[in-house]
Protein backbone atom coordinates (compact mmCIF):
# COMPACT_ATOMS: atom_id res chain seq x y z
CA UNK A 1 0.00 0.00 0.00
CA UNK A 2 2.31 2.29 0.83
CA UNK A 3 4.12 1.16 -2.20
CA UNK A 4 1.31 2.64 -3.98
CA UNK A 5 0.79 5.58 -2.00
CA UNK A 6 4.75 6.33 -2.63
CA UNK A 7 3.95 6.59 -6.14
CA UNK A 8 1.09 8.97 -6.10
CA UNK A 9 2.88 11.24 -4.25
CA UNK A 10 5.43 11.84 -7.56
CA UNK A 11 7.94 9.49 -6.94
CA UNK A 12 7.64 6.80 -9.83
CA UNK A 13 8.19 3.14 -9.01
CA UNK A 14 8.87 0.80 -12.10
CA UNK A 15 6.27 -1.58 -10.60
CA UNK A 16 3.82 0.57 -10.80
CA UNK A 17 1.65 1.68 -13.72
CA UNK A 18 3.20 5.90 -14.67
CA UNK A 19 -0.61 6.46 -15.03
CA UNK A 20 -0.69 6.11 -11.42
CA UNK A 21 1.63 9.16 -10.83
CA UNK A 22 -0.62 11.52 -12.18
CA UNK A 23 -4.18 11.65 -10.49
CA UNK A 24 -7.20 11.58 -13.00
CA UNK A 25 -9.20 14.57 -11.66
CA UNK A 26 -5.57 16.78 -11.19
CA UNK A 27 -6.37 18.04 -14.20
CA UNK A 28 -9.82 17.96 -14.29
CA UNK A 29 -10.07 20.63 -10.99
CA UNK A 30 -7.27 22.67 -12.45
CA UNK A 31 -9.86 22.62 -15.79
CA UNK A 32 -12.77 23.66 -13.35
CA UNK A 33 -11.43 26.71 -11.87
CA UNK A 34 -10.17 28.04 -15.12
CA UNK A 35 -13.72 27.48 -16.59
CA UNK A 36 -14.77 29.30 -13.76
CA UNK A 37 -12.93 32.17 -14.09
CA UNK A 38 -13.28 32.63 -18.07
CA UNK A 39 -16.93 32.98 -17.20
CA UNK A 40 -17.20 35.05 -14.45
CA UNK A 41 -15.07 37.53 -17.14
CA UNK A 42 -17.78 37.05 -19.40
CA UNK A 43 -20.42 38.02 -17.13
CA UNK A 44 -18.79 41.35 -16.05
CA UNK A 45 -17.58 42.24 -18.90
CA UNK A 46 -21.72 42.00 -20.54
CA UNK A 47 -22.38 43.54 -17.17
CA UNK A 48 -20.15 46.51 -17.96
CA UNK A 49 -20.84 46.89 -21.70
CA UNK A 50 -24.88 47.17 -20.28
CA UNK A 51 -24.57 49.89 -18.23
CA UNK A 52 -22.50 51.61 -20.04
CA UNK A 53 -25.34 51.71 -22.54
CA UNK A 54 -23.10 49.97 -25.45
CA UNK A 55 -26.11 47.22 -25.28
CA UNK A 56 -29.68 47.90 -24.92
CA UNK A 57 -30.74 47.08 -21.51
CA UNK A 58 -34.15 45.83 -22.82
CA UNK A 59 -32.87 43.29 -25.17
CA UNK A 60 -29.40 42.29 -23.09
CA UNK A 61 -30.42 43.07 -19.43
CA UNK A 62 -27.44 42.67 -17.66
CA UNK A 63 -26.46 39.22 -15.36
CA UNK A 64 -27.18 41.14 -12.32
CA UNK A 65 -30.66 41.59 -13.16
CA UNK A 66 -31.47 38.64 -14.66
CA UNK A 67 -30.08 36.91 -11.48
CA UNK A 68 -32.79 39.24 -9.69
CA UNK A 69 -35.30 37.54 -12.34
CA UNK A 70 -34.35 33.86 -11.18
CA UNK A 71 -34.97 35.07 -7.79
CA UNK A 72 -38.09 36.82 -8.19
CA UNK A 73 -39.32 33.29 -9.69
CA UNK A 74 -37.82 31.67 -7.08
CA UNK A 75 -40.28 33.79 -4.36
CA UNK A 76 -43.54 34.04 -6.25
CA UNK A 77 -43.38 30.16 -6.36
CA UNK A 78 -43.74 30.51 -10.29
CA UNK A 79 -40.50 28.36 -10.23
CA UNK A 80 -41.54 26.02 -7.86
CA UNK A 81 -44.85 25.34 -9.96
CA UNK A 82 -43.34 25.55 -13.44
CA UNK A 83 -39.81 23.41 -12.31
CA UNK A 84 -42.08 20.99 -10.79
CA UNK A 85 -43.75 20.42 -13.79
CA UNK A 86 -40.78 19.65 -15.97
CA UNK A 87 -38.91 17.90 -13.74
CA UNK A 88 -42.09 15.75 -13.27
CA UNK A 89 -42.41 15.21 -16.98
CA UNK A 90 -38.43 15.01 -17.82
CA UNK A 91 -38.08 12.13 -14.88
CA UNK A 92 -40.58 10.04 -16.10
CA UNK A 93 -39.47 10.20 -19.15
CA UNK A 94 -36.48 9.46 -19.01
CA UNK A 95 -37.22 6.15 -16.36
CA UNK A 96 -39.35 4.90 -18.58
CA UNK A 97 -37.67 5.45 -22.10
CA UNK A 98 -34.34 4.74 -20.86
CA UNK A 99 -35.20 1.40 -18.81
CA UNK A 100 -36.79 0.44 -22.28
CA UNK A 101 -33.97 1.81 -24.11
CA UNK A 102 -31.63 -0.21 -22.40
CA UNK A 103 -33.42 -3.33 -22.15
CA UNK A 104 -34.11 -3.06 -26.08
CA UNK A 105 -30.17 -2.33 -26.48
CA UNK A 106 -29.00 -5.39 -24.51
CA UNK A 107 -31.36 -7.31 -26.32
CA UNK A 108 -30.46 -6.52 -29.37
CA UNK A 109 -26.92 -6.83 -28.51
CA UNK A 110 -26.88 -10.14 -27.15
CA UNK A 111 -29.57 -11.45 -30.07
CA UNK A 112 -28.70 -11.39 -33.80
CA UNK A 113 -31.84 -12.23 -35.30
CA UNK A 114 -33.70 -9.63 -33.07
CA UNK A 115 -31.03 -7.11 -33.90
CA UNK A 116 -31.32 -7.99 -37.88
CA UNK A 117 -35.59 -7.11 -37.18
CA UNK A 118 -35.04 -4.34 -35.13
CA UNK A 119 -31.75 -2.52 -36.76
CA UNK A 120 -33.76 -1.24 -39.62
CA UNK A 121 -37.23 -0.08 -37.84
CA UNK A 122 -34.03 1.95 -35.14
CA UNK A 123 -32.27 3.55 -37.91
CA UNK A 124 -35.61 4.99 -39.69
CA UNK A 125 -37.00 5.98 -36.32
CA UNK A 126 -33.93 7.48 -34.57
CA UNK A 127 -33.33 10.70 -36.70
CA UNK A 128 -36.84 11.88 -36.82
CA UNK A 129 -37.03 15.10 -34.49
CA UNK A 130 -39.14 14.11 -31.47
CA UNK A 131 -40.86 17.24 -31.57
CA UNK A 132 -42.16 16.29 -34.63
CA UNK A 133 -44.27 13.21 -33.66
CA UNK A 134 -45.83 15.14 -30.89
CA UNK A 135 -49.10 16.24 -32.84
CA UNK A 136 -49.27 12.22 -33.67
CA UNK A 137 -48.84 11.71 -30.41
CA UNK A 138 -51.57 13.98 -29.30
CA UNK A 139 -53.79 12.58 -31.40
CA UNK A 140 -53.84 8.86 -29.66
CA UNK A 141 -52.90 10.26 -25.99
CA UNK A 142 -54.87 13.72 -25.75
CA UNK A 143 -52.80 16.75 -25.18
CA UNK A 144 -52.72 16.38 -21.38
CA UNK A 145 -49.36 14.72 -19.88
CA UNK A 146 -49.58 11.76 -21.07
CA UNK A 147 -48.72 12.46 -24.46
CA UNK A 148 -45.16 15.00 -23.63
CA UNK A 149 -44.01 12.44 -21.24
CA UNK A 150 -44.40 9.72 -24.02
CA UNK A 151 -42.24 12.33 -26.72
CA UNK A 152 -39.66 12.67 -23.89
CA UNK A 153 -39.51 8.63 -23.30
CA UNK A 154 -38.74 8.48 -27.06
CA UNK A 155 -35.80 10.82 -26.52
CA UNK A 156 -34.34 8.80 -24.03
CA UNK A 157 -34.98 5.77 -25.49
CA UNK A 158 -32.58 5.84 -28.58
CA UNK A 159 -29.76 7.06 -27.10
CA UNK A 160 -29.56 4.22 -24.43
CA UNK A 161 -30.50 1.96 -26.87
CA UNK A 162 -27.77 2.61 -29.39
CA UNK A 163 -25.42 3.06 -26.52
CA UNK A 164 -26.46 0.01 -24.86
CA UNK A 165 -25.85 -2.07 -28.17
CA UNK A 166 -22.73 -0.32 -28.80
CA UNK A 167 -21.82 -1.57 -24.81
CA UNK A 168 -22.98 -5.11 -24.34
CA UNK A 169 -21.75 -5.96 -28.37
CA UNK A 170 -17.69 -4.44 -27.96
CA UNK A 171 -17.11 -6.36 -25.11
CA UNK A 172 -13.87 -8.70 -26.28
CA UNK A 173 -14.79 -12.21 -26.28
CA UNK A 174 -11.52 -13.00 -23.65
CA UNK A 175 -13.91 -12.15 -21.08
CA UNK A 176 -16.73 -14.32 -21.88
CA UNK A 177 -14.10 -17.19 -22.48
CA UNK A 178 -13.00 -16.48 -19.02
CA UNK A 179 -16.49 -16.57 -17.65
CA UNK A 180 -17.40 -19.82 -19.36
CA UNK A 181 -14.19 -21.39 -18.67
CA UNK A 182 -14.82 -20.37 -14.98
CA UNK A 183 -18.68 -22.12 -15.54
CA UNK A 184 -20.30 -18.85 -15.01
CA UNK A 185 -24.15 -19.43 -15.62
CA UNK A 186 -26.27 -16.76 -17.29
CA UNK A 187 -27.13 -14.68 -14.64
CA UNK A 188 -23.49 -14.69 -13.53
CA UNK A 189 -22.75 -13.33 -17.06
CA UNK A 190 -24.59 -10.83 -16.68
CA UNK A 191 -23.65 -9.67 -13.16
CA UNK A 192 -20.04 -9.82 -13.56
CA UNK A 193 -19.43 -9.64 -17.35
CA UNK A 194 -21.83 -7.60 -19.59
CA UNK A 195 -23.36 -5.23 -16.78
CA UNK A 196 -19.71 -4.02 -16.08
CA UNK A 197 -18.24 -4.14 -19.08
CA UNK A 198 -21.12 -2.00 -20.90
CA UNK A 199 -21.49 0.04 -17.46
CA UNK A 200 -18.76 2.89 -19.08
CA UNK A 201 -20.69 3.19 -22.67
CA UNK A 202 -24.33 2.74 -21.10
CA UNK A 203 -23.20 5.87 -18.57
CA UNK A 204 -22.13 7.70 -21.96
CA UNK A 205 -25.30 7.34 -23.73
CA UNK A 206 -27.05 8.35 -20.34
CA UNK A 207 -25.71 11.25 -20.68
CA UNK A 208 -26.74 11.75 -24.44
CA UNK A 209 -30.10 10.81 -23.54
CA UNK A 210 -30.57 13.12 -20.45
CA UNK A 211 -29.76 15.93 -22.57
CA UNK A 212 -31.70 14.85 -25.17
CA UNK A 213 -34.77 14.28 -22.58
CA UNK A 214 -34.23 18.05 -21.33
CA UNK A 215 -34.57 19.53 -25.23
CA UNK A 216 -37.41 17.73 -25.87
CA UNK A 217 -39.48 18.33 -22.56
CA UNK A 218 -38.83 22.21 -23.44
CA UNK A 219 -39.87 21.75 -26.59
CA UNK A 220 -42.95 20.36 -25.99
CA UNK A 221 -43.72 22.66 -23.25
CA UNK A 222 -43.12 25.42 -25.10
CA UNK A 223 -45.13 24.37 -28.08
CA UNK A 224 -48.05 23.13 -25.82
CA UNK A 225 -47.82 23.41 -22.60
CA UNK A 226 -49.58 25.76 -19.73
CA UNK A 227 -47.50 24.62 -16.98
CA UNK A 228 -43.54 23.97 -17.12
CA UNK A 229 -39.81 25.89 -17.65
CA UNK A 230 -40.78 25.69 -21.41
CA UNK A 231 -44.11 27.05 -21.09
CA UNK A 232 -42.69 29.95 -19.03
CA UNK A 233 -40.15 30.70 -21.75
CA UNK A 234 -43.22 31.14 -24.07
CA UNK A 235 -45.42 32.86 -22.00
CA UNK A 236 -42.28 35.49 -20.81
CA UNK A 237 -42.19 36.01 -24.52
CA UNK A 238 -45.79 36.78 -24.95
CA UNK A 239 -46.12 39.03 -22.39
CA UNK A 240 -42.72 40.38 -23.42
CA UNK A 241 -41.02 40.32 -20.04
CA UNK A 242 -37.29 39.85 -21.53
CA UNK A 243 -35.22 39.31 -18.41
CA UNK A 244 -38.04 36.91 -17.33
CA UNK A 245 -37.08 35.30 -20.61
CA UNK A 246 -33.56 35.14 -19.45
CA UNK A 247 -33.90 33.87 -15.75
CA UNK A 248 -35.77 30.84 -16.94
CA UNK A 249 -33.44 30.37 -19.55
CA UNK A 250 -30.73 30.39 -16.66
CA UNK A 251 -32.56 28.61 -14.48
CA UNK A 252 -32.97 25.58 -18.07
CA UNK A 253 -28.71 25.99 -18.22
CA UNK A 254 -28.72 24.80 -14.79
CA UNK A 255 -30.61 22.22 -14.79
CA UNK A 256 -28.21 21.26 -17.72
CA UNK A 257 -25.10 21.79 -15.57
CA UNK A 258 -26.63 19.98 -12.57
CA UNK A 259 -27.36 16.92 -14.20
CA UNK A 260 -24.15 16.46 -16.31
CA UNK A 261 -22.74 16.81 -12.77
CA UNK A 262 -24.85 14.44 -11.33
CA UNK A 263 -23.89 11.71 -13.96
CA UNK A 264 -20.44 12.31 -13.54
CA UNK A 265 -20.64 11.59 -9.92
CA UNK A 266 -22.43 8.33 -10.98
CA UNK A 267 -19.84 7.48 -12.99
CA UNK A 268 -17.52 7.83 -10.58
CA UNK A 269 -19.45 5.58 -8.54
CA UNK A 270 -20.51 2.74 -10.40
CA UNK A 271 -17.09 2.76 -12.79
CA UNK A 272 -14.39 3.50 -10.09
CA UNK A 273 -12.37 0.88 -12.11
CA UNK A 274 -11.86 3.07 -15.06
CA UNK A 275 -8.30 4.72 -15.08
CA UNK B 1 -5.82 -38.76 -11.24
CA UNK B 2 -6.11 -37.13 -13.63
CA UNK B 3 -5.54 -38.11 -17.65
CA UNK B 4 -6.27 -36.10 -20.45
CA UNK B 5 -5.93 -37.65 -24.06
CA UNK B 6 -6.05 -36.40 -27.77
CA UNK B 7 -6.96 -39.04 -30.24
CA UNK B 8 -6.43 -37.75 -33.93
CA UNK B 9 -8.18 -33.74 -32.76
CA UNK B 10 -8.14 -31.56 -35.96
CA UNK B 11 -9.81 -28.53 -35.70
CA UNK B 12 -10.76 -25.86 -38.74
CA UNK B 13 -11.92 -22.12 -38.09
CA UNK B 14 -15.20 -21.03 -40.18
CA UNK B 15 -13.57 -17.80 -42.27
CA UNK B 16 -16.14 -16.30 -44.93
CA UNK B 17 -16.95 -19.61 -45.38
CA UNK B 18 -13.51 -21.27 -46.08
CA UNK B 19 -12.49 -23.48 -43.17
CA UNK B 20 -8.91 -22.69 -41.84
CA UNK B 21 -7.32 -25.77 -40.44
CA UNK B 22 -5.89 -24.97 -37.40
CA UNK B 23 -5.30 -28.28 -36.24
CA UNK B 24 -4.77 -31.53 -37.60
CA UNK B 25 -4.40 -35.37 -36.14
CA UNK B 26 -2.91 -34.20 -33.18
CA UNK B 27 -2.69 -37.37 -31.00
CA UNK B 28 -1.05 -36.90 -27.30
CA UNK B 29 -2.05 -37.88 -23.65
CA UNK B 30 -1.09 -35.87 -20.57
CA UNK B 31 -1.71 -37.04 -17.05
CA UNK B 32 -1.33 -36.93 -13.30
CA UNK B 33 0.54 -33.90 -11.55
CA UNK B 34 2.99 -33.21 -14.65
CA UNK B 35 3.58 -30.07 -16.42
CA UNK B 36 3.49 -30.74 -20.45
CA UNK B 37 5.20 -27.75 -22.05
CA UNK B 38 3.27 -27.46 -25.40
CA UNK B 39 6.02 -25.49 -27.95
CA UNK B 40 5.40 -24.34 -31.41
CA UNK B 41 5.79 -21.57 -34.06
CA UNK B 42 3.59 -18.65 -33.63
CA UNK B 43 -0.07 -19.26 -35.64
CA UNK B 44 0.12 -23.22 -35.31
CA UNK B 45 -2.43 -23.56 -33.53
CA UNK B 46 -1.61 -23.49 -29.48
CA UNK B 47 -4.26 -21.46 -28.51
CA UNK B 48 -6.85 -23.43 -30.40
CA UNK B 49 -5.16 -26.58 -28.12
CA UNK B 50 -5.63 -25.45 -25.30
CA UNK B 51 -9.29 -24.19 -25.94
CA UNK B 52 -9.93 -27.13 -27.39
CA UNK B 53 -9.04 -28.90 -23.80
CA UNK B 54 -10.29 -26.47 -21.94
CA UNK B 55 -13.85 -27.11 -23.94
CA UNK B 56 -14.21 -23.31 -25.28
CA UNK B 57 -14.22 -25.04 -28.76
CA UNK B 58 -15.35 -28.34 -29.99
CA UNK B 59 -12.87 -30.67 -32.35
CA UNK B 60 -14.00 -30.83 -35.74
CA UNK B 61 -12.71 -34.46 -35.98
CA UNK B 62 -10.92 -36.71 -33.40
CA UNK B 63 -11.86 -36.73 -29.81
CA UNK B 64 -10.65 -35.44 -26.31
CA UNK B 65 -10.68 -37.85 -23.47
CA UNK B 66 -10.69 -36.97 -19.99
CA UNK B 67 -10.11 -39.42 -16.87
CA UNK B 68 -10.06 -38.23 -13.61
CA UNK B 69 -10.73 -40.14 -10.24
CA UNK B 70 -13.28 -37.52 -9.49
CA UNK B 71 -15.21 -37.24 -12.25
CA UNK B 72 -17.16 -39.68 -14.77
CA UNK B 73 -18.31 -39.14 -18.13
CA UNK B 74 -17.00 -35.36 -18.02
CA UNK B 75 -14.85 -32.62 -18.35
CA UNK B 76 -12.49 -31.85 -15.08
CA UNK B 77 -12.76 -28.70 -13.37
CA UNK B 78 -10.08 -26.85 -15.54
CA UNK B 79 -8.74 -23.00 -15.28
CA UNK B 80 -7.35 -21.01 -18.16
CA UNK B 81 -4.70 -18.58 -17.88
CA UNK B 82 -4.70 -16.19 -20.54
CA UNK B 83 -1.96 -14.35 -22.44
CA UNK B 84 -2.86 -11.03 -21.23
CA UNK B 85 -5.77 -9.12 -20.50
CA UNK B 86 -7.53 -12.08 -18.84
CA UNK B 87 -7.93 -10.48 -15.31
CA UNK B 88 -11.56 -8.12 -15.30
CA UNK B 89 -10.92 -5.05 -15.11
CA UNK B 90 -14.11 -3.92 -13.04
CA UNK B 91 -13.27 -6.21 -10.36
CA UNK B 92 -10.79 -5.75 -7.58
CA UNK B 93 -7.65 -7.78 -7.89
CA UNK B 94 -8.74 -10.00 -4.93
CA UNK B 95 -12.01 -10.64 -6.34
CA UNK B 96 -10.42 -11.20 -9.82
CA UNK B 97 -8.62 -13.64 -7.75
CA UNK B 98 -11.89 -15.39 -5.96
CA UNK B 99 -13.65 -15.31 -9.29
CA UNK B 100 -13.33 -19.20 -9.74
CA UNK B 101 -14.33 -19.29 -6.41
CA UNK B 102 -17.61 -17.28 -6.71
CA UNK B 103 -18.45 -19.34 -9.65
CA UNK B 104 -18.19 -22.67 -7.40
CA UNK B 105 -20.18 -21.31 -4.68
CA UNK B 106 -18.09 -20.66 -1.91
CA UNK B 107 -19.41 -18.04 0.21
CA UNK B 108 -17.34 -14.09 0.02
CA UNK B 109 -15.53 -14.56 3.30
CA UNK B 110 -14.41 -17.62 2.70
CA UNK B 111 -13.41 -17.34 -0.90
CA UNK B 112 -11.40 -13.16 -0.17
CA UNK B 113 -9.71 -15.55 2.69
CA UNK B 114 -8.53 -17.64 0.10
CA UNK B 115 -7.83 -14.80 -2.37
CA UNK B 116 -5.76 -12.99 -0.20
CA UNK B 117 -3.96 -16.17 1.21
CA UNK B 118 -2.86 -16.83 -2.46
CA UNK B 119 -2.13 -12.91 -3.14
CA UNK B 120 0.16 -13.43 -0.37
CA UNK B 121 1.93 -16.15 -2.14
CA UNK B 122 2.36 -14.09 -5.28
CA UNK B 123 3.30 -10.72 -3.02
CA UNK B 124 0.30 -8.98 -4.18
CA UNK B 125 -1.16 -8.88 -0.78
CA UNK B 126 -1.06 -4.85 -0.89
CA UNK B 127 -3.13 -4.85 -3.79
CA UNK B 128 -5.77 -6.92 -3.10
CA UNK B 129 -8.59 -3.99 -3.43
CA UNK B 130 -6.70 -2.15 -5.91
CA UNK B 131 -7.79 -2.45 -9.29
CA UNK B 132 -5.88 -4.06 -12.59
CA UNK B 133 -5.54 -0.88 -14.50
CA UNK B 134 -3.50 0.33 -11.28
CA UNK B 135 -0.88 -2.74 -11.67
CA UNK B 136 1.74 -3.53 -14.20
CA UNK B 137 1.27 -6.12 -16.66
CA UNK B 138 3.78 -8.53 -14.81
CA UNK B 139 1.23 -8.26 -11.57
CA UNK B 140 -1.91 -8.77 -13.58
CA UNK B 141 -0.34 -12.12 -14.95
CA UNK B 142 0.10 -13.13 -11.71
CA UNK B 143 -3.20 -12.52 -10.87
CA UNK B 144 -4.60 -14.43 -13.62
CA UNK B 145 -1.95 -17.22 -12.42
CA UNK B 146 -3.41 -16.90 -8.48
CA UNK B 147 -7.14 -17.04 -9.58
CA UNK B 148 -6.28 -20.44 -11.63
CA UNK B 149 -4.70 -21.98 -9.10
CA UNK B 150 -6.83 -20.81 -6.06
CA UNK B 151 -9.81 -22.22 -8.02
CA UNK B 152 -8.30 -25.55 -6.75
CA UNK B 153 -8.83 -27.10 -9.81
CA UNK B 154 -7.59 -30.41 -10.97
CA UNK B 155 -6.41 -29.32 -14.50
CA UNK B 156 -4.36 -25.92 -15.28
CA UNK B 157 -3.99 -24.87 -18.86
CA UNK B 158 -1.41 -22.13 -19.69
CA UNK B 159 -1.77 -19.73 -22.69
CA UNK B 160 1.89 -17.93 -23.15
CA UNK B 161 1.15 -16.64 -19.56
CA UNK B 162 4.32 -14.61 -19.83
CA UNK B 163 4.74 -14.08 -23.79
CA UNK B 164 3.91 -10.32 -22.84
CA UNK B 165 6.75 -9.62 -20.23
CA UNK B 166 9.85 -8.58 -20.10
CA UNK B 167 12.87 -10.51 -19.73
CA UNK B 168 13.52 -9.95 -16.36
CA UNK B 169 9.72 -10.01 -15.27
CA UNK B 170 9.39 -13.40 -17.05
CA UNK B 171 12.90 -14.97 -15.16
CA UNK B 172 10.95 -13.89 -11.97
CA UNK B 173 7.58 -14.85 -12.97
CA UNK B 174 9.26 -18.35 -13.83
CA UNK B 175 10.30 -18.90 -10.94
CA UNK B 176 7.60 -18.15 -8.95
CA UNK B 177 5.08 -20.51 -11.15
CA UNK B 178 8.00 -23.14 -10.61
CA UNK B 179 7.37 -22.46 -6.98
CA UNK B 180 3.78 -22.61 -6.58
CA UNK B 181 3.41 -25.76 -8.68
CA UNK B 182 5.80 -27.36 -6.42
CA UNK B 183 3.30 -26.86 -3.32
CA UNK B 184 0.47 -27.28 -5.52
CA UNK B 185 1.10 -30.09 -8.07
CA UNK B 186 -1.89 -30.01 -10.25
CA UNK B 187 -1.82 -31.21 -14.21
CA UNK B 188 -0.29 -28.22 -16.68
CA UNK B 189 0.05 -28.00 -20.18
CA UNK B 190 1.87 -24.88 -20.78
CA UNK B 191 1.95 -23.32 -24.32
CA UNK B 192 4.71 -21.14 -25.45
CA UNK B 193 7.10 -19.96 -28.34
CA UNK B 194 9.94 -20.16 -26.15
CA UNK B 195 12.00 -23.20 -26.33
CA UNK B 196 14.27 -22.60 -22.80
CA UNK B 197 10.52 -21.83 -20.96
CA UNK B 198 9.30 -24.92 -22.89
CA UNK B 199 12.22 -27.12 -21.28
CA UNK B 200 12.68 -25.22 -17.43
CA UNK B 201 9.08 -25.97 -16.83
CA UNK B 202 7.98 -29.10 -18.70
CA UNK B 203 8.09 -32.71 -17.67
CA UNK B 204 7.92 -33.06 -21.31
CA UNK B 205 8.16 -30.91 -24.45
CA UNK B 206 5.55 -31.06 -27.29
CA UNK B 207 6.59 -29.78 -30.41
CA UNK B 208 4.36 -28.88 -32.71
CA UNK B 209 4.58 -28.34 -35.93
CA UNK B 210 3.48 -24.70 -38.34
CA UNK B 211 0.00 -24.31 -39.23
CA UNK B 212 -1.95 -26.63 -39.42
CA UNK B 213 -0.77 -27.94 -36.39
CA UNK B 214 0.92 -31.57 -35.36
CA UNK B 215 2.69 -32.66 -32.56
CA UNK B 216 6.10 -33.48 -34.37
CA UNK B 217 7.95 -34.98 -31.23
CA UNK B 218 7.48 -35.66 -27.30
CA UNK B 219 10.43 -34.61 -25.64
CA UNK B 220 11.08 -36.00 -21.91
CA UNK B 221 12.71 -33.52 -19.97
CA UNK B 222 14.83 -35.35 -17.32
CA UNK B 223 15.49 -32.53 -14.96
CA UNK B 224 14.86 -33.23 -11.22
CA UNK B 225 12.26 -31.32 -9.52
CA UNK B 226 12.08 -28.87 -7.52
CA UNK B 227 14.23 -26.86 -10.44
CA UNK B 228 15.32 -23.95 -10.49
CA UNK B 229 16.49 -21.04 -13.01
CA UNK B 230 19.82 -22.82 -13.82
CA UNK B 231 18.34 -26.23 -14.33
CA UNK B 232 18.36 -26.39 -17.92
CA UNK B 233 22.04 -25.45 -18.14
CA UNK B 234 23.15 -28.94 -18.15
CA UNK B 235 24.97 -30.19 -21.65
CA UNK B 236 22.50 -32.91 -21.91
CA UNK B 237 19.60 -30.41 -21.91
CA UNK B 238 21.53 -27.69 -24.08
CA UNK B 239 21.56 -30.57 -27.06
CA UNK B 240 17.62 -31.50 -26.36
CA UNK B 241 17.73 -27.26 -27.04
CA UNK B 242 19.30 -27.78 -29.93
CA UNK B 243 17.16 -30.91 -31.38
CA UNK B 244 13.95 -28.80 -30.24
CA UNK B 245 15.39 -25.72 -32.51
CA UNK B 246 16.27 -28.09 -35.18
CA UNK B 247 12.70 -29.25 -35.57
CA UNK B 248 11.31 -25.53 -35.47
CA UNK B 249 13.49 -24.19 -37.69
CA UNK B 250 12.34 -25.53 -40.70
CA UNK B 251 9.14 -23.93 -39.78
CA UNK B 252 10.26 -21.22 -38.71
CA UNK B 253 11.62 -20.52 -41.95
CA UNK B 254 8.74 -21.50 -44.04
CA UNK B 255 6.92 -19.29 -42.01
CA UNK B 256 9.16 -16.55 -43.03
CA UNK B 257 9.32 -17.23 -46.79
CA UNK B 258 5.44 -16.90 -46.89
CA UNK B 259 5.96 -13.50 -45.32
CA UNK B 260 8.20 -12.14 -47.99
Amino acid sequence: MAHLESAGGGGATSAVDPRLTRRPDEGREGGGWSSVLVIACILLAWEAVVRLDLLPRFYFPPPSSIARGVVDLARSGQLAEHGRATLYRLTIGLVVGGTLGVMAGVAMGRSRAFRRVADPIVSALYPIPKIAILPLVMVFLGIGDASKVFVIAIAAFFPLLISSLAGVSQIPDIYFEVASNYGTGRLGLFKRVILPASMPTVLAGLRIALNSAIHVTIAVEVVSAVRGLGALVWLSWEILRIEQLYATLTVIAALGILSTWGIDRLTRRLVPWRP
Amino acid sequence: MTRVSCHEVGFRYLNAGHGIAALEGVSFAVGGHEIASVVGPSGCGKTTLLKLLAGLLTPSSGEIRFEDANVRNGRPRNALVFQDHGVFPWLKVVDNVAFGLEMQGVGTTERRDRARSFLERVGLLDFGSRYPHELSVGMRQRVGIARAFVSDVPVLLMDEPFGALDAQTRLLLQQELLGIWQQDRKLVVFVTHDIEEAILLGDRVLVMSGRPGRILEEIPIPLPRPRSLAAPDRPDITEVKWHIWSLLEAEARRQLSIHD
